[in-house]
C-alpha cells in the first residue's frame, strides 16, 4: 500500500518536472525549482520562522474551537430547549462567510494576535458543535440507563460510556476541522498579519513570484501530511480500534 | 423487602399495568409470566427506578438495596472487554474474577465484548448484574433467543450463582418453564394491561427440583394460566 502511495507521489512529481520544462513558463515553475527554493528560505530561516508563527495559530485555534465547540454541541444535542434557543445561531455563523467575519473582528478588535486566533477559532467553531451535536444524539440511552442501574460515577460514565461513543464524532471533527483551519489561517494572516505563510504567500503574490508561494504551499502540505500520519490516524486506530 | 402498588401505567394514553400489586421477600425468586407485550418489561423498569412516571408506589423495607440487573438486551460496553465491563459496573473487582469463573467466562475475559456471541453476551450481562453483589437482582428475558440446550445450561448457571449467594430476584419472562425451573413464587399476568390473575407458591418440595417435577409443574402453570383467562 505504502509503494502505490509513493509511486503515485513520484509519477505526479515526474509529470509536473516534464510539463513545467516544457512549459518553460516562469509563472509555472518545475518541481525541482520549487524544492530548491524551499530549501533556500529553510537555511535563511524565514520558512521555519513563518510556518512556526501559522501552525501556533492554527494549534491554537484547533484546541479552542475543540473545545469550545465540542462543549456547545454536546450541550445542544442533549437539551432540546438550549438547541431551539441557539440552532439559528449556529446556522448563521455555520454560513457567514469567512472572510466577512475574519474583516469584522479585525475592525473590531484590532490587527492583534489574539483577534487573528478569534476570528479562526470563529469560523471552525460552528462546524464542530454541529458534527458532535450529532454524536451527543447518537448516544445510546440504553447504555446510560446500565450505567444507572450501577450506579457508576459521573465522571468514569462520561470517560467510559460517554466519549466512546463520541469519538468518532470527534475525529470527524478534528479532521474536516484541521482541513477549514489551514485554508482560513492564510486568509487571516493576509488580511491582518504581517508574518506566517499567508502574509509571506502575499508577498510573494504582490511580484508574481510563483515558485517562493508553491515552497511555502509544499512545506505546508508536508506538515498537513506528516500531522495526518503521524498524529490523527494512529489516534484514530487507537481510539477506533475496537470495532474492526 | 418491597411491596409494589402499581396502580396505573401508560404510555401516550395506551394503558400498559392497571392495578399491579404484589409483595415481594428478601432472597425470594420471584417469576413474573405472561403474554408477549403484557407489560412486563415495563413493571421491571419501574422496579429498576428507570422510570418514575407511574400513579401509584413502591415500598421498599430497609436500607435502598443495590441493584443488579440484565436487561432483554446483554447491553455491554463493546469497547471494553468483558473484565472491564464488569469492573466499571462493580465496586468489589474480586466479585468480578469469582463471577467470569462462575459462569464459566475466565477464558473470556480480556476479549472485547464487542466480538462476543450473543449467548456468551448473555452471561457477561448476567456475571456483571450477580458481580455488583446485589440485593434485588433484575433479570428481563434472560435466557430470550438462546436455543434449547443453552437454555438449560444458563438457568443452571444462575441457580448456581443464587445459591453461592441468594438475593431477591425478580424474574421476568414468558416462558413458564423458565419460571418452572427456578422459582419459589410465580406471579401470572394478564394480556395488557397487566394485572395479577395468579399468584402461586411453588410447594417446597418440588422447588428448582429440575427434570420432570419442573415440567410437569410447567404444564400445570400452563393450565392454570389458560382457565384463568
Amino acid at each position: 500500500m505504502l509503494n502505490t502511495r509513493l509511486l503515485s507521489l513520484l509519477a505526479l512529481l515526474a509529470a509536473w518536472e516534464a510539463a513545467a520544462r516544457l512549459a518553460g513558463s516562469r509563472t509555472f515553475p518545475a518541481a525541482s525549482h520549487v524544492a530548491a527554493a524551499l530549501w533556500r528560505e529553510t537555511l535563511t530561516g524565514a520558512l521555519p520562522l513563518n510556518l512556526g508563527l501559522t501552525l501556533w495559530r492554527i494549534a491554537a485555534a484547533f484546541i479552542l474551537s475543540m473545545l469550545l465547540g465540542s462543549a456547545l454541541g454536546i450541550a445542544m444535542g442533549r437539551r432540546p430547549r438550549l438547541d431551539r434557543a441557539l440552532d439559528a445561531w449556529l446556522t448563521g455563523l455555520l454560513n457567514l462567510p469567512a472572510l466577512v467575519m475574519t474583516v469584522l473582528i479585525f475592525v473590531w478588535f484590532g490587527l492583534s494576535e489574539a483577534s487573528a486566533i478569534a476570528a479562526v477559532t470563529l469560523n471552525k467553531l460552528p462546524t464542530t458543535a454541529v458534527t458532535l451535536r450529532e454524536g451527543a444524539r447518537a448516544l445510546d440511552p440504553a447504555l446510560m440507563e446500565v450505567a444507572q442501574i450501577f450506579r457508576v460515577p459521573r465522571g468514569l460514565v462520561l470517560r467510559h460510556v460517554v466519549l466512546p461513543q463520541l469519538a468518532p464524532y470527534l475525529f470527524a471533527a478534528a479532521r474536516s476541522g484541521l482541513a477549514l483551519i489551514w485554508k482560513v489561517v492564510l486568509v487571516v494572516e493576509l488580511l491582518g498579519r504581517s508574518d506566517g505563510v499567508g502574509f509571506q504567500i502575499e508577498v510573494y503574490f504582490q511580484v508574481f513570484d510563483v515558485t517562493g508561494i508553491l515552497a511555502y504551499t509544499l512545506a505546508f502540505i508536508l506538515v498537513v501530511q506528516a500531522l495526518e500520519w503521524g498524529v490523527l490516524q494512529p489516534l484514530e486506530r487507537r481510539a477506533l480500534g475496537w470495532r474492526t | 423487602m418491597l411491596t409494589a402498588e402499581i396502580e396505573r401505567k401508560a404510555f401516550a394514553g395506551r394503558v400498559a399495568i392497571a392495578g399491579l400489586r404484589f409483595g415481594l421477600a428478601a432472597g425470594e425468586i420471584l417469576a413474573i409470566c405472561g403474554p408477549s407485550g403484557c407489560g412486563k418489561s415495563t413493571l421491571l423498569r419501574l422496579v429498576a427506578g428507570l422510570d418514575a412516571d407511574f400513579d401509584g408506589a413502591l415500598r421498599w423495607t430497609g436500607a435502598t438495596p443495590r441493584l443488579g440487573m440484565a436487561f432483554q438486551e446483554p447491553r455491554l460496553l463493546p469497547w471494553r472487554t468483558v473484565r472491564d465491563n464488569l469492573a466499571l459496573a462493580n465496586a468489589v473487582p474480586r466479585n468480578a474474577a469469582e463471577m467470569l469463573d462462575l459462569l464459566g467466562l475466565a477464558d473470556a475475559a480480556d476479549v472485547l465484548a464487542g466480538r462476543l456471541s450473543l449467548g456468551m453476551a448473555r452471561r457477561v450481562a448476567l456475571a456483571r448484574a450477580l458481580a455488583v453483589e446485589p440485593d434485588l437482582l433484575l433479570l428481563d428475558e434472560p435466557f430470550a433467543s438462546l436455543d434449547a440446550a443453552a437454555v438449560g445450561a444458563a438457568r443452571g448457571l444462575l441457580l448456581r450463582a443464587w445459591t453461592a449467594r441468594p438475593c431477591a430476584v425478580l424474574l421476568v419472562t414468558h416462558d413458564l418453564a423458565d419460571a418452572a425451573a427456578l422459582a419459589d413464587r410465580v406471579l401470572l399476568l394478564s394480556p395488557g394491561p397487566a394485572r395479577v390473575v395468579a399468584d402461586v407458591t411453588v410447594p417446597p418440595s418440588i422447588r428448582r427440583a429440575g427434570g420432570a417435577a419442573a415440567a410437569e409443574l410447567a404444564a400445570q402453570l400452563a393450565d392454570y394460566f389458560s382457565v384463568e383467562r
